[in-house]
């Protein structure tokens, strides 16, 4: 990544950063007394409507763009399975896995709860370029094994319909989103383990001696021992939630007697997935360096524990993200209706 | 960063539905009945044969698709079978819906076909018509995919058809995910769907 240290970058960076904390309070909103609102009036349904007539704010249309392209693909995914069923061929099977594989690419660039674990992970703690890109593969290959592993069990094992193993996806993203928090909550009683050490340390050298920067400790080596396991809990976190996608070639896949075939395609689909938010994560490793160089330009040794605040106020946000998937996810009924 | 929240309940739809939709328009302009099509995607047709193979095993494919056809029916018909109609601004009442009829297209796809009866006839003299077919809860996404698949009959001479596409933009997501935590499965699927127009010369008009 040698073109990571051009001017541009740190720009590029912050923007996101930027992106991402104003994203923030408007995300915040669903939690707050508008999700209680009135039941809908007339009024609220023509301003929808004028709405839906006039919306052209930027975000919109390119999440309009996001969400066609995605649906193009989702279509293509399912045209490629029938003609798979129609005919076996190699080609075929090439062709649903080349599908796969875009899709893949493409379903990551939306917004998605893995994305924002890893990005916040990556923004406030500070990680490797390579480990950030590892740390992306190894979810997205997990999200696979995920899927596959849940098919293979509800559908082949226990003998469950189709349409019911589907079903079960949200019981999965339950423990998906409780890891999510669990790992929230690790990281801020690691961050908060290393304040209160450093404090305790600060302390010890005034009362001893007045040797200025001589305590300050090398963030690197603070957090570069032993953070294998919070790479190891967000892989785990992030993969545990198979991608919907995935669950539906696999299914189809399994109804046509074409295990191979879905497995290869379920594959491609996390490789595509991974290279985006390799791409992300490249982005966030970039702007938390960046940033924390300016910091330290600026703060010098004063700001020395501000790496610590950061690492704790990401573990708070991963853990009330993920409190909110769950309370969320808890609070979806299925249909009542069944088409 | 939460603005990434809506995406659980938006994880996109897992289905979806092509709509046609044919409108008799009588002569004294007013629109009784939308005969609606719905033909589903390939997998999810997968799906639902699977289900009622499972259900009634041996039988012939005709029977099975009947049975699925008959949970169907009975099981939107309190939900207006999924179809919001207006006048102008004023919601329009359903009746309910008749003659359906099921079957697998030469595209492996399944086809739905029924009559949805309006509980009285619109005119179309007094104002716009406009619906929506939706799956409330988005699980389905159900779409007109061309002008053409809305066919007006009957008197429509000079009558015009108008999809307006729908266009979530970031609010709309986010609001989308405040119903949903709300606690309410209904919400999500009306912002994904297409508004159909129909508008004919209405008397003293000029145009």
């Amino acid at each position: 990544m040698s073109h990571c240290r051009r001017p541009l970058m740190p720009l590029v960076a912050g923007l996101l950063l930027a992106l991402l904390v104003l994203a923030a309070p408007a995300g915040a909103s669903p939690l707050g007394p508008d999700a209680l609102g009135d039941p809908e009036g007339p009024t609220e349904q023509e301003q929808e409507k004028e709405a839906a007539k006039e919306s052209s704010a930027v975000v919109g249309t390119a999440v309009g763009w996001l969400l066609g392209t995605q649906r193009d693909l989702h279509r293509a995914l399912t045209a490629g399975v029938r003609d798979l069923r129609n005919d076996n061929s190699p080609a075929n099977g090439a062709w649903l896995v080349l599908i796969s594989f875009v899709y893949g690419v493409f379903h990551a660039a939306g917004p998605g709860h893995g994305k924002a674990v890893i990005s916040t992970y990556l923004l406030t703690h500070r990680t490797a370029l390579r480990r950030g890109i590892l740390l992306s593969f190894a979810s997205s290959l997990l999200q696979a094994i995920t899927a596959i592993l849940l098919v293979f069990g509800l559908v082949v094992l226990a003998g469950l319909l189709s349409r019911d193993a589907m079903q079960q996806v949200a019981t999965v993203e339950l423990v998906s989103f409780g890891l999510v928090s669990a790992l929230g909550a690790l990281l801020c009683l690691r961050a908060g383990r290393t304040l209160l050490r450093r404090r305790s340390r600060g302390h010890a050298h005034h009362h001893g001696c007045s040797c200025g920067h001589s305590h300050h400790v090398d963030p690197q080596a603070v957090q570069g021992h032993g953070s294998r396991w919070p790479v190891l809990a967000t892989i785990l976190s992030v993969g545990a939630r198979p991608c919907t996608g995935a669950v539906l070639i696999l299914v189809a896949a399994n109804l046509m007697g074409l295990w191979t075939a879905g497995i290869l395609a379920v594959l491609a689909m996390a490789l595509g997935t991974a290279l985006t938010v390799s791409a992300l994560a490249v982005l966030a490793v970039q702007a938390r360096g960046w940033a924390s160089a300016l910091v330290s330009r600026r703060g010098g040794g004063l700001l020395a524990g501000a790496g610590d605040w950061v690492a704790l106020a990401g573990g708070l946000l991963i853990l009330l993200m993920g409190m909110a998937l769950f309370v969320a996810a808890l609070g979806t009924a299925p249909a009542i209706y069944r088409l | 960063m939460l603005l990434l929240l809506p995406a659980t309940a938006l994880s996109h739809p897992h289905a979806w539905i092509d709509l046609h939709v044919d409108i008799a328009i009588d002569d004294r302009q007013h629109v009784h009945t939308l005969t609606q099509t719905w033909v589903f995607d390939p997998v999810y047709t997968m799906l639902l044969l699977e289900e009622y193979e499972r259900a009634l095993p041996g039988a012939d494919q005709t029977r099975q698709l009947e049975a699925l056809r008959d949970r169907m029916m009975e099981s939107m018909a309190d939900y207006d079978h999924m179809t919001e109609v207006r006048l102008d601004e004023q919601p329009v009442e359903i009746a309910g819906a008749e003659d359906a009829q099921i079957g697998v297209d030469d595209d492996d796809a399944l086809k739905l076909r029924f009559t949805l009866n309006l509980d009285e006839p619109a005119p179309l003299t007094e104002g716009t018509l406009s619906y929506r077919i939706f799956d409330p809860t988005y699980y389905i996404e159900m779409l007109h995919p061309a002008e053409e698949t809305v066919r007006l009959t009957g008197t429509a001479a000079d009558c015009r058809v108008q999809i307006i596409d729908p266009r979530p933009n970031a609010a709309h997501l986010a609001q989308a995910a405040a119903v949903d935590l709300g606690g309410s499965a209904d919400g999500l699927g009306r912002h994904f769907a297409q508004w159909v127009e129909i508008d004919c010369p209405r008397p003293g008009e000029d145009d």
